[in-house]
């Protein structure tokens, strides 16, 4: 089953008079990790963070095209954004969890969403933080403070919290990019695990990441989408040269 | 280079002598105060002083010097006023960090600061002409003079701090838990409410309580504004003498070396310890909340 779930079409940002996503399209299957990748300031995480809207936040932005996300427009004018966001999650590049304890990070999403019932938020707590492959290690301390867990933790702590809702797309924006090697492995793992259950999209910079977790790979080079592709292919023979060049390290 | 080497020396002493100053004019005040307060209780029981809800220190059959009627006072006034500028406070201070548009909060919040440079002279002014009279009308009391008029304007004076206070705090909170809590599906007011107010409750904790620390100390204000009348208050629509009006109203006329000249400063004395005890709990607070969430 390969259903597409996100399909962007004929897409366009601008920041004031700059257009930094030009006409853009492109579709995303379901439960299949998706990296995006490119040059620094190509807009990957512009593109990203369109998928959540979490761009509105910034002022003079505008868009032109569509985005459809379970075949509905969500830049449509009846779309309520709270709804897309409890939808389509979303993993920092700096983990950001709240002060607050490890239980409370969790169970944030569900008590927004005016969930009571303490067993069904307990479950759901504990299933987020296996999910997220942090239960074995926080289990015994779940009303210590977040910030005092290492950054690999809070940044998996953070995948939880973003898991606790049921999204059906997890947006990842360069998730690995403050933890050290340990810690990036652990979060390799999880996203590969977690793909049988969610679809997701990945900013990375780093190549050897993109190729080791992902099913599809797109190339992004100032704002214009180069190649899609499957991973394999398009690390072992790229259809563009420019894509060849830059995956082979001569710039970016 | 023996001519640096003293300037340096110079520039040290002279940076320690000013600190030394400093702290020996903050002892000498308190040791001035202890000084001429312990006197008092050759006269009169240091129970008698603390737990007497009758002050007539100038009767000459039967002098009485019970402070409870004035602390209770003071905190009346002091809590009626927090009641009433805390919530306004944050409720302002989330508004111009959250909700209003940049260019307002750049000309907003420099006005709210102003308001803590107005006279406190002026306050009371206004207290007698505008608020008295306005309470009086409402209420069907004679003259308006009363704890509650004290308590909104002591609310007046405190709301500066604690708004400007506030709004530092909660604009401190850092992008990435708002951005966090958005992206969870929170809405706006949702994310303010749980993550902002929370990631910023003890600044704005110690700006309430700095805000108390001023309302507790005012003095003109409240002496022009409460009635002072020293009797025991039974509500806020009663006249209310507080211990900084007592000292400011009596130290002028008193006889010097007498008790009442030492219990005055006995009353002091109190209120110092008062102040003393309510910033040592800020601190204790803040610095619980900074072991927990640093």
């Amino acid at each position: 089953m390969n259903s597409k779930i996100v399909s962007i079409k004929d897409f366009s940002f601008y920041y004031g008079q700059n257009k930094c996503l030009k006409n853009i399209s492109l579709d995303i299957a379901a439960r299949e990790v998706t990296s995006i990748i490119g040059p620094s300031g190509c807009g990957k995480s512009t593109l990203l963070r369109c998928f959540n809207r979490m761009n509105d936040l910034i002022p003079n932005t505008r868009v032109e095209g569509t985005i459809h996300i379970d075949e509905k427009n969500i830049y449509a004018a009846d779309v309520d954004v709270v709804d897309l966001r409890r939808k389509v999650g979303m993993v920092f590049q700096r983990p950001n969890p709240f002060p607050k304890s490890i239980f409370e990070n969790v169970a944030y999403g569900l008590r927004i969403n005016g969930v009571k019932n303490k067993e069904f938020i307990a479950d759901k707590i504990e299933k987020g933080l296996i999910n997220a492959g942090l239960w074995n290690e926080v289990k015994d301390r779940l009303r210590d403070n977040a910030l005092r867990l290492s950054g690999g933790q809070q940044q998996r702590l953070c995948v939880a919290r973003a898991l606790a809702i049921e999204p059906e797309v997890v947006l990842m924006d360069e998730p690995a990019s403050a933890l050290d090697p340990i810690a990036t492995a652990k979060l390799e793992e999880l996203i590969v695990e977690l793909k049988k259950k969610y679809t997701i999209v990945i900013v990375t910079h780093n190549m050897q990441q993109a190729a080791r977790i992902s099913d599809i790979t797109v190339f992004l080079m100032q704002g214009e989408l180069i190649e899609r592709g499957k991973t394999s292919e398009i690390f072992t023979r790229p259809s563009k040269k420019i894509t060849e060049e830059y995956i082979t390290g001569r710039f970016g | 280079m023996n001519a640096a080497r003293f300037k340096e020396k110079f520039v040290q002493r002279a940076f320690l002598f000013n600190g030394i100053l400093v702290i020996m004019i903050l002892a000498g005040i308190f040791l001035l105060l202890v000084i001429n307060a312990l006197p008092t209780f050759k006269d009169v029981s240091l129970k008698e002083f603390l737990t007497g809800t009758n002050w007539n220190p100038s009767s000459d059959y039967n002098p009485a010097y019970g402070i409870v009627s004035m602390v209770v006072s003071t905190f009346m006034v002091t809590i009626g006023s927090l009641v009433i500028a805390v919530p306004i406070g944050i409720g302002t201070a989330a508004y111009l960090s959250d909700v209003a548009h940049p260019k307002v909060r750049e000309i907003a919040k420099p006005v709210v600061e102003i308001l803590a440079g107005i006279p406190s002279v002026v306050i009371g002014f206004l207290g007698i002409v505008m608020v008295g009279p306005f309470i009086a009308k409402l209420t069907g009391t004679y003259s308006g003079l009363n704890a509650l008029n004290g308590s909104i304007l002591l609310a007046v004076m405190a709301l500066p701090t604690i708004v400007s206070l506030s709004e530092d705090a909660l604009a401190n909170v850092p992008k990435s838990f708002q951005e966090a809590s958005l992206a969870l599906g929170a809405s706006h007011w949702q994310t303010l409410v749980r993550v902002k107010l929370a990631a910023a409750s003890s600044g704005i904790i110690a700006a309430c309580m700095l805000g108390m620390g001023r309302a507790i100390g005012e003095t003109m204000t409240v002496l022009m504004a409460t009635g002072n009348a020293p009797a025991f208050p039974s509500g806020f629509l009663n006249s209310v003498r507080p211990m900084t009006s007592t000292i400011a109203i009596e130290l002028g006329e008193v006889p010097y070396y007498t008790t009442h000249y030492h219990a005055l400063f006995a009353i002091g004395l109190v209120l110092f310890l008062i102040t003393f005890v309510i910033n040592m709990i800020a601190d204790i607070v803040l610095h619980r909340y900074e072991r927990n969430f640093r």
